[in-house]
């Protein structure tokens, strides 16, 4: 029987039953911590592509967000034993996730002068997919929100977190989440609409 | 996975080749990396180590220069002193938003008030270069446990509030030792304990912020 299958319960009238997704990350948590590979794989199968399309999004460039990728999965890795039970795994992983990016964004900024000589433009558009112009004008609309509006957009409308992970992730309140995502959609249906009139 | 998308952005195509690149990296990561260390523990071992730290400092003090006239009034104050380090070090240590912080700088604030309380209006700087010695110990002492937490805060992601509670934990070292060997008075602590705490904790705040941290978990 596999990790995955040990996580799901049957009823006495032989019903499966899926399991408390809290239950299951703390099992899955658990294995890791004491070093189950096959634990690790299912987390990281789990959610490295929407970790990976997060952070695609937040940064703009395919190779940093790769290497962002494995910052954010080595962080799970090293502070394994500060994953507190009984909280949702996919918020305590897209919470590394988003510190990272915006600690690579810091960083980058301080580094300004060196990567504008290196030739490197912050938050452009990936050049090597380009895409249809809207989704061009959206993804550079996106790049141009404010660090802590775009994280809320991207967390609640790409990857499908609920307001109360989003604020468990950015380390907020719900309200102030909302207050966040709300604003950025402003911004973004400002910004369009504006496009669309020139256009 | 509850994961929907806008239907007007393209979802990036994502690099198969990449995430088994990451993949392997990570494993690698964890096979080398088998000691799992719980925060509690770190933190345990890091109050006994900066409160040691300060005690056996205390102690060399005053044998060695015999504690201040009037000490057994401040002993409340030296407890709160140590008490308000290590709930700052649990508290920065914790990756909840615990109240564990902000108990330990209202202990703090509580404690410097009962510091200048006791020592009165009266009996300020005896020369510049008396206070410059104050100020310099006080630095000085605070320089062990700044490396101890230092690597504490390391341990997790920036943020403001655990930099600031760090620098309340190394506070206290110095104003600890500050009370028992200096009887001076209200102007000279302000100036020299408190002006040097505030020092300590800028630079905490400031080298925590540049070191990079060894994971980004809250």
């Amino acid at each position: 029987m596999t990790l995955v299958q040990q996580m799901w319960t049957t009823t006495p009238l032989g019903d499966v039953v899926a399991p408390d997704p809290s239950v299951e990350d703390d099992r899955l948590m658990a294995q890791f911590c004491i070093g189950h590979e096959a634990a690790f794989d299912e987390i990281y199968r789990r959610h490295a592509t929407s970790v990976h399309s997060f952070l695609r999004r937040m940064v703009g460039q395919p190779d940093l967000a790769d290497d962002l990728l494995q910052n954010t999965f080595f962080s799970v890795v090293r502070a394994r034993g500060r994953y507190l039970p009984g909280t949702s795994l996919r918020s305590w992983i897209f919470t590394i996730a988003a510190n990272t990016a915006r600690d690579a964004r810091r960083r980058a900024r301080v580094r300004a002068d060196l990567v504008r000589a290196h030739g490197v433009d912050e938050g452009s558009v990936d050049p090597i997919h380009p895409d249809p112009p809207a989704a061009r004008a959206l993804q550079q609309a996106l790049a141009d929100l404010p660090d802590d509006q775009r994280e809320a957009v991207l967390l609640h409308k790409m990857q499908g977190l609920g307001f109360a992970e989003v604020a468990e992730v950015l380390g907020i309140s719900v309200g102030a989440a909302k207050v966040r995502a709300h604003r950025g959609y402003e911004k973004l249906r400002a910004r369009l609409g504006a496009l669309e009139e020139t256009t | 996975m509850n994961d929907r998308h806008d239907p007007v952005i393209p979802i990036p195509t994502e690099s198969s080749e990449a995430l088994s690149q990451v993949r392997a990296a990570a494993l690698a990561r964890f096979r080398s990396e088998t000691v799992v260390v719980s925060w509690r523990r770190q933190a345990a071992l890091l109050i006994a180590g900066v409160s040691g730290v300060t005690l056996i400092g205390a102690l060399v003090v005053a044998v060695l220069q015999g504690p201040a006239p009037g000490i057994l009034l401040r002993v409340p104050i030296l407890v709160a002193l140590l008490a308000a380090q290590a709930m700052a070090v649990w508290g920065f240590m914790s990756p909840r938003r615990s109240l564990w912080a902000q108990a330990a700088g209202g202990l703090a604030i509580v404690a410097g008030v009962g510091i200048l309380a006791l020592r009165g209006p009266g009996g300020g700087p005896q020369g510049a270069m008396g206070g410059f010695i104050c100020s310099m110990s006080h630095l000085a002492v605070g320089l062990v446990p700044l490396g101890m937490v230092l690597g504490g805060l390391r341990e997790a992601a920036w943020s403001p509030v655990r930099a600031l509670t760090g620098g309340v934990a190394l506070a206290g070292a110095g104003l600890l030792w500050g009370e028992i060997a200096c009887d001076r008075g209200m102007a000279h602590v302000i100036t020299h304990h408190f002006g040097a705490a505030v020092v300590l904790m800028a630079a905490c705040w400031v080298l925590s912020r540049w070191l990079p941290v060894r994971s980004n978990a809250r």
